[in-house]
């Protein structure tokens, strides 16, 4: 084991710090021009691919947690009774529990994804995967797969609207889910391209291209559509949470960055939400209009394009169905691949140019470390997906979060994983105090003199927490690993280890 | 002077946790119609248990005890007798129930008179004179308008009168005038124009049955800019006049004199009322 | 003071507890934990159930709380008014 400049150990390339990564360009092979893809049978398909023990499948999740795709395909593969499974998905929720039987049958033994929640994240916990798991980010993944760093040997693409020939969209069709783009890097660089869809038509806007499609496979269904987009995204009620966002604006405001151009992204938690519409009712009231909103997409930013406030939404998924639609209406939303937006290595990506980001956190330790990868108990819960990458590319990373609930602080002493390094984030909004890192003294300085807000130290926030909620017991582990915590330049922040069970009766 | 008056029934535990982070100036813990009957004595357990232990930081801590006449009322005014505490709320406040406080109540808290009935209305210019620990009048319209068995309306007619008795009392006997809580807590635009309403009788501040609330009146309680610059150049003038020994002036055309000037200040102190 | 019958205070909502007490035939006094905070603050909240009991004098009594991340002065106050209820 090697320590890294977090000082913790890893098995080997250690993270060394935030530095900036050089760009590289990789050329798209594919050019697939056979006019015969369509199909009728996945079972077919599947058993015409000869997979072999140890073949490595790609997934994306823009089906969210009405996918189907997922689940199908592994329940074929286990058919055939192949072993070994590398399974390259960009995120895995709830809907894919009946992986937790294929862990641990040995159809898959090795899970590489940017985010995994529900039953697989426990099970990966508990140290139901035979080898050990790969958490990354967003973006590195596109890099991962751009690189051939990890080669996919077939890549299971779900796609709402596809042409016979694989022209693909994911804002048409009865499984309408919005911007494909994490599916677009694996459907550039995988050896073969299956696409599967449950509408087949020639769709209006393009983002799986043809030249890249090998089979065209008709299905039933592809999701849930209950599950897929939720019909409405809301602002939380919480008046702790509006309170939280109200601070968050009042805090970018006085960063300077908020003028004519400016470009922000927020996520889809009820206060980002919240901080969504505050911002709306900031540009009205101060004519300023922004250049883009960035991420994932809900009617909230939707709103914002079309007040003009902001000139381009850039897309990588959509959230809500308004977010579709607009999708598909609106010429100045666009759709982008996660390589477009998040790739390290790609000179143009849409991180880098971002002024602000607000982002959530399940911990922020004292030196500023974020976590999202795992829970207080130690559990596997989630992982970076763009945290790391829009944290680092934005100029100004604000957290958010309230300080304690349900007797749980989010700041702690030592995060358990670290998922985003110190050195992205800038500052951390809670409802009992905003913490500004101690690398921006004028900053801090100018929000004790001009403004209200409750400037405290990590320290501070750290000590009123824990005088609520007691300090809490340190977690037991195995000295099993169970999965790394990837930085997005491949090197490792952190290890996650197998829970130890006790019994508390 | 506190704007905004919240409340949050002492039987929630997480609401009392993060009262104190929540916007309100002042905040008031209830006891009475916000908690269910069989769960009087556990919410107040917890709220003995809650001032015991928590930190409420800047917040004006408020009690709204049971009905005098209640088996709750003694021990509930023993609770509010907490050094956290500022004061009681006291429903259906009459002689006889303000009497019967007087008695429990430590005499460094204050009492805010919850006006809710017709008696209650009636007795005003007793309440207010009865003892200096009463410091605020609080209007209650529900409770009001069922006491005169007529039906509550958002207009607010039927408290009308009850409305600005209540506030001519309370300037005439310098207490703080508290409207009565806007019960349709998704709409704030009725909200905040019923908040620039009282506060142009002269209300001080409203009594907020939601925290989302508490923002829409802060903001609705805002003084112009423009008649605050105004207010502060009469202010400056005027003194700046009397010390030369005049009273009387011309200022852009308008004639300034003591009950302008007196104005001008009120609107300054309102402004300058703490902010979170 | 004895436990002789079943009684309950607190809620499920989220920074509450649900306390339930029950007699124990048994003569002791026995706690069974359910916690969303189970690993941090499990023995925690063990320790602060079992004083409170044995400051209002109770030796046996069978405790049973869904816990959903209340604080100490919560959890006091719940098992008070659960003993308090006994009268």
């Amino acid at each position: 084991m090697i320590k890294n400049s977090l000082n913790r150990f890893v098995p080997s390339h250690p993270f060394l710090g935030v530095h900036p990564i050089p760009f590289q360009t990789f050329p798209i092979l594919k050019n697939n021009t056979q006019t015969n893809k369509l199909r009728d049978n996945l079972t077919d398909v599947i058993k015409e691919l000869n997979l072999k023990d140890g073949a490595v499948i790609s997934f994306h999740h823009h089906l969210r947690n009405g996918d189907d795709v997922l689940n199908r395909v592994i329940k074929e593969i286990a058919q055939l009774d192949i072993k070994n499974i590398t399974l390259v998905a960009s995120s895995l929720f709830e809907v894919h529990h009946p992986l937790v039987h294929y862990l641990k049958d040995k159809t898959v033994t090795k899970i590489i994804t940017a985010y995994v929640s529900g039953p697989v994240a426990q099970a990966i916990s508990e140290g139901l995967c035979e080898e050990v798991c790969v958490i990354h980010s967003h973006g590195y993944r596109a890099h991962m797969i751009a690189s051939k760093e990890i080669e996919i040997d077939v890549a299971f693409i779900g796609v709402p609207t596809s042409s016979p020939l694989g022209d693909g969209s994911g804002s048409e069709g009865p499984s309408a889910c919005g911007s494909l783009g994490y599916a677009v890097v694996d459907a550039m660089h995988a050896k073969k391209v299956i696409v599967l869809s449950d509408h087949i038509a020639e769709p209006q806007h393009i983002q799986i291209k043809k030249e890249w499609v090998d089979v065209v496979v008709k299905v039933d269904r592809i999701g849930d559509p209950q599950g897929i987009v939720s019909g409405t995204t809301t602002i939380t009620k919480d008046p702790v949470g509006l309170n939280i966002a109200r601070m968050t604006l009042q805090l970018m405001e006085n960063t300077g960055l908020m003028k004519e151009g400016f470009s922000f992204q927020t996520g889809a938690g009820g206060i980002s939400l919240a901080l969504a519409k505050e911002v709306y009712d900031w540009c009205e009231h101060h004519h300023i209009q922004g250049n883009f909103i960035s991420g994932g997409i809900t009617g909230y930013q939707v709103d914002l394009l079309n007040a003009h406030h902001f000139k381009e939404i850039k897309d990588v998924q959509c959230f809500d169905l308004k977010a579709v639609e607009s999708m598909h209406h609106n010429p100045n939303h666009h759709a982008i691949s996660a390589d477009d937006y998040a790739g390290p290595t790609n000179e143009h990506n849409v991180v880098n140019q971002l002024d602000i980001v607000v982002l959530g956190a399940t911990e922020i330790d004292l030196d500023y470390n974020v976590n999202v990868t795992t829970g207080s108990d130690g559990m596997l819960i989630g992982g970076s997906g763009g945290h790391c990458d829009t944290a680092a590319g934005a100029k100004f990373t604000i957290i958010v979060s309230k300080l304690v609930s349900s007797r749980l602080s989010v700041v702690v002493d030592k995060v358990i994983t670290v998922t985003t390094p110190h050195e992205s984030i800038d500052a951390l909004v809670t409802d009992r105090g905003i913490a500004i890192h101690p690398r921006h003294q004028a900053l801090i300085q100018h929000l004790k003199e001009n403004t209200k807000l409750p400037i405290k130290t990590m320290e501070e926030l750290y000590d009123i927490a824990i005088q609520l909620t007691g300090k809490p017991e340190p977690i037991h582990f195995d000295d099993r690993i169970v999965a790394l915590s990837m930085y997005r330049d491949g090197t490792l922040l952190d290890v996650i280890r197998k829970v130890a069970s006790e019994d508390f009766g | 002077m506190n704007r905004s008056y919240l409340f949050i029934p002492a039987s929630n535990a997480g609401m009392i946790l993060s009262s104190m982070v929540l916007d309100a100036d002042a905040i008031i813990f209830d006891l009475e119609d916000g908690v269910a009957l069989n769960q009087k004595i556990s919410a107040r357990t917890l709220l003995q248990h809650s001032l015991d232990t928590l930190d409420f930081l800047d917040k004006t801590l408020y009690v709204r005890i049971n009905n005098a006449s209640s088996d709750f009322f003694l021990e509930d005014v023993i609770c509010a007798n907490h050094p956290k505490v500022h004061g009681v709320v006291l429903p259906k406040a009459e002689i006889k129930s303000l009497e019967a406080c007087l008695k429990v109540l430590d005499p460094s808290k204050t009492i805010l008179c919850l006006i809710e009935s017709a008696l209650g209305v009636i007795q005003l210019p007793q309440l207010c004179q009865m003892s200096s620990q009463v410091k605020g009048l609080l209007l209650g319209g529900e409770d009001l308008s069922a006491d005169c068995g007529v039906e509550r309306t958002q207009a607010g007619h039927e408290i009308d009168y009850a409305r600005k008795s209540l506030v001519m009392h309370a300037k005439a006997f310098k207490l703080m005038a508290i409207d009565t809580p806007f019960v349709n807590i998704e709409d704030h635009q009725g909200l905040r124009e019923e908040v620039k309403y009282v506060a142009s009788m002269g209300y001080d501040a409203k009594v907020a049955i939601n925290p989302r609330q508490v923002h829409v009146i802060h903001e609705a309680l805002k003084v112009d800019p423009l008649k605050f610059k105004e207010a502060k150049m009469i202010v400056e003038a005027f003194e700046k006049h009397r010390t030369q020994g005049i009273g009387v002036f011309n200022l852009n055309g308008k004639m300034i004199d003591e009950p302008v000037y007196l104005k001008a200040k009120h609107l300054i102190e309102k402004e300058e009322r703490r902010t979170p | 003071m004895n436990i002789t019958q079943t009684t309950q205070a607190g809620t499920l909502e989220s920074n509450d507890i649900l306390v339930t007490l029950k007699p124990n035939p048994e003569g002791t006094i026995e706690i069974h934990l359910q916690s969303v905070v189970l690993k941090q603050f499990g023995k925690q909240i063990k320790a602060i159930i079992l004083s409170t009991l044995q400051n209002h004098g109770i030796t046996s009594c069978l405790c049973e709380c869904e816990d959903k991340g209340a604080l100490d002065h919560v959890i006091i106050a719940r098992v008070e008014s659960a003993i308090q209820r006994q009268l």
